[in-house]
């Protein structure tokens, strides 16, 4: 239906598995079809964070969202698919123009940046997700240190920023930084890619030394509680954009 | 306590405020009732784990006088005086007291 428009669609979204055939099969057919929609921007949906992600570059796609899609990634997704298709109009059908103003996995796709939350105070976890999502940020929670330390080796490390929290149960802040940082340098050791994800200290306590503390620990920044919306937006941004993404 | 006002400081909306006060409140209930319990066997790690959850949750929460009052405590928790540690607890709960009322809980 797509392809047969006489007035081709500005952008497709589809799901990476459906039946009979799935979201990177019907891009491909779409971008060999020759139809005026044929280099339509495409943003893939998935479940699956981290394949799904690799599936979707893969397969050609502009940009991934994973599942539950968010109404405000949603929104700052679509808007930089087609600002990009706007300003890469003459390029398109000869050569494939990717967004890459957005921190990525491997510099192609456009994706959401993915925080990871370790805070153990539910007021705190609520609070951090309501304001990093509207942000367009996609946040992920871990309840303590240990937990921080798993989701991160889990994920393989892909977390664009580590928002820590000192005092938690089971393990604290430092002690998860401590531990990421060494698998990190393991990491290093096996793939020889470097590879080292902000961590951000979140702190109640004023103390002078604190500062000191964090970095010691292996942590990049410091933001001291109670946490300013502005103030969090701003220190993420310093991090992301520092990646040399953009 | 003008909770609108909050609310709207923090760039939330008053009904998400409310939900994140009412889950605060529950939690520091629990929380208070954790630290009474600790000072009762002298479990002063766990008294101060406590206090520094409440007061960075009020803090984040705008509850600026309820954050002060569980930083009192927890200074006073950490010099270990029992008597100003009293003191600072009942005034901690007297403040909990205050914006659990406030809140209509």
């Amino acid at each position: 239906m797509a392809s047969a428009a006489q007035d081709p669609f500005d952008l497709c979204i589809l799901d990476l598995r459906m039946p009979l055939l799935d979201g990177d099969e019907v891009l491909r057919r779409l971008r060999q079809s020759g139809l005026p929609s044929a280099q339509i921007p495409a943003l893939a949906c998935s479940c699956s964070v981290v394949g799904g992600a690799k599936q979707a570059d893969e397969a050609g796609f502009d940009g991934f969202l994973p599942k539950p899609v968010r109404k405000e990634a949603l929104f700052h997704m679509l808007n930089k698919l087609l600002t990009t298709r706007e300003d890469s109009q003459p390029e398109r059908g000869t050569e494939k123009v990717r967004e890459t103003s957005q921190p990525s996995i491997d510099g192609h796709i456009i994706r959401s940046i993915r925080i990871l939350l370790a805070e153990d105070n539910p007021v705190n976890q609520k609070l951090g997700k309501i304001v990093l999502q509207r942000a367009g940020y996609e946040v992920e929670i871990a309840n303590n240190g240990r937990e921080a330390v798993n989701k991160h080796r889990e994920n393989q490390g892909r977390f664009d920023v580590i928002l820590m929290d000192i005092q938690m149960p089971e393990m604290d802040g430092y002690t998860a930084t401590q531990e990421i940082r060494r698998l990190e340098s393991e990491q290093l050791q096996v793939s020889a890619k470097k590879a080292r994800v902000p961590i951000v200290a979140m702190t109640a306590n004023a103390m002078q030394g604190d500062r000191e503390n964090c970095l010691n620990a292996g942590m990049d920044d410091y933001i001291a509680k109670p946490i300013k919306r502005e103030t969090i937006l701003e220190v993420l941004k310093k991090w992301v954009s520092n990646e040399g993404h953009v | 306590m003008n909770f609108k006002q909050i609310a709207e400081e923090l760039g939330l909306e008053e009904k998400e405020y409310f939900e994140l006060l009412h889950l605060f409140i529950t939690t520091a209930e629990d929380e208070l009732e954790k630290i009474h319990d600790a000072i009762k066997e002298d479990a002063r790690q766990k008294v101060l784990f406590e206090a520094h959850s409440i007061k960075g949750a009020a803090g984040n929460l705008g509850l600026l006088e309820l954050s002060e009052a569980a930083r009192r405590f927890e200074a006073d928790a950490k010099q270990g005086n029992r008597k100003n540690m009293a003191q600072s607890f009942q005034a901690l709960e007297r403040d909990f007291e205050t914006v659990k009322t406030l809140a209509g809980d």
